[in-house]
């Protein structure tokens, strides 16, 4: 030990920076091309966003770009359009994504409980994740057709009146909601079935050697031991939920009138609708300070619970990895 | 508090496994029992059993007479400290220990009492705000027999609580262990794969192989009189050397042979003999064992000698383990850290005759014991290590 210690020490010093130079070479070597990739297809993007986001760059109409400074932003402030799609943004979000953490505790839980075939189950499961959105958007289009689709045939039949679900004013924004549920609950399961299958054997019967009923082993150990993980598919389902946009497109473009329009439909309409670039920066960057704040507040809400005298577990680091083996039929 | 009777018990996992083979054997009330056997040999499935975490397939289990197969843990009132990791990790050492209580609707201030004073029992005041991850593994089980002992339960049980610890704090424990249980007057039972758990803290030793119980008694019973050749081997610091001497032939001198090595035998092994096979299994401590340098080792005729090499001398500080490989049999022998040997070094084994166990060759119960004065007082003193 001693002597490899010794033989490093002694090594000259030229030898080493010859080393690190011939390191930092290959470094850029190897990296230098994803990284021109990212600047060209991020980076400069990006940057170029928050710059026409101040400028009153519009597509359609051939005017020099002129810099207004906040004028956008004021303009969208004060637009009710603005405030209205921030709303149908924030209820889906408010909605759907607690519906898609209990529904995936649900099935873990059920899940949990299965001994043989497991994986093979939670496979199956996992199929609506792994479809293309703008798939699912066709497929329960058909589903939900008023005239020809299934769902409808069936509740005409046994002699209900059903609304025409995407088309319909009051139904269109809680059938996004099922859709989207539908699509992601099973990554929550995935996350949670991953958290489940962290909380060793002896926790449990410890528990029931304790006194604890199955009730309140749930309520007072698998629940919290399980928190960090929900904070984890609560949190990215929240961001994802705030760009829903391809089932938005194909199963109600934003309709009826503008009752489905969420932030991403409004965005993508005045930029792609009306070649408002420069507004559709400005609702960009509105966006992602908000969510930015939002995922913020989250997190420090998931600390302050953890803070006091005791301090703060960390997330779970290995929680995709564990719930990829527990996916693709790794045993626990 | 309550002495506890099984009777008849055997458990059998998924039709294949028969984990547990008719158990039968009563703790008293009070006592601090061991469940002592390698991996496999079915002593935790007994806890878990008496824990009521798992019922048995057939046969009795009664607290004070009363049967509890069908009752649950807490129907019991039994706790169990496990061998590590099962404090829950979300809650302080204070909300661990207060669990059990909480769950039974004690108030505040009587939860706070009990958890104040089992805390300073187990000297873990300072930690009580800490959680399991900001914890030293020690100190994580002492909150969890905190957790088991602070509602005062029936029965304790402790699968291998202090197996994962480092050795200084394991013998530290050990002690910590037994005097609390003394004190509390429990009746516990402790599960270990470790003979020196089970000498030191308990008070009558269980020693279980592949499911079937292999002998019951207090450790010096058990050390000084194991009933099978397992047992001597399994139980005490060191394995007691056992091995079989074949071809053993009365004239001129009682003699046989190990593998190749030619070997002297004491007249009171010979009614043990097989009569088909001419051979016999004898044992000892490696305590009862003396090495000499070859040629040296003093004509006697009430002993076992062979000759051998040493195969490796290993210092324990105040005495010295040698290995001598001798024909078939691997020989250990205490001897006094005076000598000193080589590697390959050339070397006579003698066992003197009241050193000396025989076992049957066929079934290896124990035919004959040694007589305890014999027995170096070296082996049994160092079980302190």
């Amino acid at each position: 030990m001693n002597t490899i210690a010794v033989q490093g020490a002694a090594l000259p010093p030229a030898t080493r920076n010859r080393d690190t130079a011939a390191e930092r070479r290959a470094t850029l070597f190897l990296l230098g091309p994803a990284m021109t990739f990212l600047a060209l297809l991020s980076i400069w993007p990006f940057a170029y966003l928050i710059y026409a986001s101040f400028t009153s760059y519009q597509l359609a109409i051939p005017i020099p770009i002129e810099w207004v400074g906040i004028d956008n932003f004021t303009r969208m402030m004060s637009n009710p359009r603005f405030w209205r799609s921030l709303g149908i943004t924030v209820i889906f979000a408010l909605v759907a994504v607690p519906l898609q953490i209990v529904a995936g505790l649900g099935m873990a839980l059920l899940l949990n409980g299965v001994t043989r075939g497991r994986e093979v189950y939670a496979s199956l499961f996992l199929i609506p994740m792994m479809v293309a959105p703008i798939v699912v958007g066709f497929s329960w289009n058909l589903f939900l057709n008023p005239i020809y689709g299934p769902l409808n045939s069936f509740l005409k039949a046994i002699g209900l009146n059903p609304p025409a679900w995407a088309q319909s004013p009051e139904w269109a924004l809680p059938t996004l909601v099922v859709v989207d549920t539908w699509q992601w609950t099973p990554f929550v399961m995935i996350v949670l079935l991953a958290g489940l299958n962290s909380i060793p054997q002896r926790v449990y019967e410890a528990a029931r050697v304790d006194g604890s009923t199955r009730w309140q082993t749930f309520v007072n150990i698998v629940l919290p031991m399980l928190f960090p993980y929900m904070m984890v598919a609560f949190v990215l389902r929240f961001i994802d939920s705030f760009r829903v946009f391809d089932i938005i497109y194909i199963l109600t473009r934003g309709g009826p009138g503008t009752a489905t329009q969420n932030l991403a439909y409004y965005t993508y309409d005045m930029g792609f609708g009306r070649f408002e670039f420069s507004i559709a920066g400005a609702l960009s960057i509105i966006q992602l300070v908000l969510l930015t704040v939002g995922t913020m507040a989250i997190l420090g809400f998931a600390k302050r619970r953890d803070k006091g005298p005791i301090s703060d577990a960390p997330l779970p680091p290995t929680v995709f990895n564990a719930a990829a083996q527990s996916a693709m039929g790794a045993k626990p | 508090m309550a002495s506890v009777t099984l009777s008849g018990i055997n458990k059998w996992y998924g039709g294949a496994v028969h984990a547990v083979r008719d158990i039968s054997f009563k703790i008293e009330d009070g006592e601090f029992f061991g469940l002592l056997g390698p991996s496999g040999s079915g002593k935790t499935s007994v806890l878990r059993m008496l824990a009521g975490l798992e019922r048995p397939t057939s046969g009795t289990i009664s607290f004070d007479g009363t049967s509890v197969e069908a009752k649950t843990p807490q129907e019991r009132n039994v706790a169990m400290v496990f061998e590590q990791n099962a404090l829950y990790p979300h809650m302080s050492a204070r909300q661990n220990i207060s669990y059990p209580l909480k769950i039974r609707g004690l108030t505040k201030a009587e939860i706070e009492t009990k958890v104040a004073e089992v805390a300073s029992l187990l000297n873990i005041g300072h930690l009580i705000d800490r959680r399991a991850s900001q914890m030293s593994g020690g100190q994580q089980q002492r909150v969890a027999i905190a957790r088991a002992l602070v509602r005062r339960p029936n029965l304790l049980c402790l699968d291998e609580p202090i197996a994962h610890l480092d050795t200084l704090l394991r013998a530290r424990l050990r002690g910590e262990l037994k005097r609390l249980q003394r004190a509390l007057g429990t009746t516990s039972v402790i599960v270990t794969h470790d003979p020196i758990e089970a000498m030191t803290m308990t008070d009558r030793i269980a020693v279980m192989r592949d499911g079937l119980m292999q002998q019951i008694g207090t450790a010096d019973e058990i050390y000084m009189r194991p009933v099978n050749a397992f047992v001597a081997q399994f139980f005490g610091l060191h394995s007691m050397n056992v091995f079989t001497v074949g071809n053993v032939r009365d004239a001129p001198e009682l003699s046989g042979q190990c593998g190749a090595q030619p070997v002297m035998l004491p007249d009171c092994v010979k009614p043990h003999v097989g009569a088909q096979s001419r051979s016999v299994l004898v044992g000892s401590r490696p305590g009862g064992v003396s090495v000499y340098k070859a040629g040296e080792a003093p004509r006697r005729g009430a002993a076992l000698s062979l000759s051998g090499r040493v195969y490796v001398a290993e210092q324990l500080g105040d005495a010295i383990l040698v290995t001598v490989q001798a024909g078939d049999a691997t020989i250990q022998a205490m001897t006094s850290p005076d000598y000193r040997f080589a590697i390959d070094e050339p070397v006579d084994v003698v066992i003197r005759e009241d050193a000396l166990y025989v076992f049957d060759d066929e079934n290896q119960r124990t035919l004959r014991f040694a007589s305890g004065a014999s027995v170096s007082q070296t082996d049994r003193l160092a079980t302190y290590a």
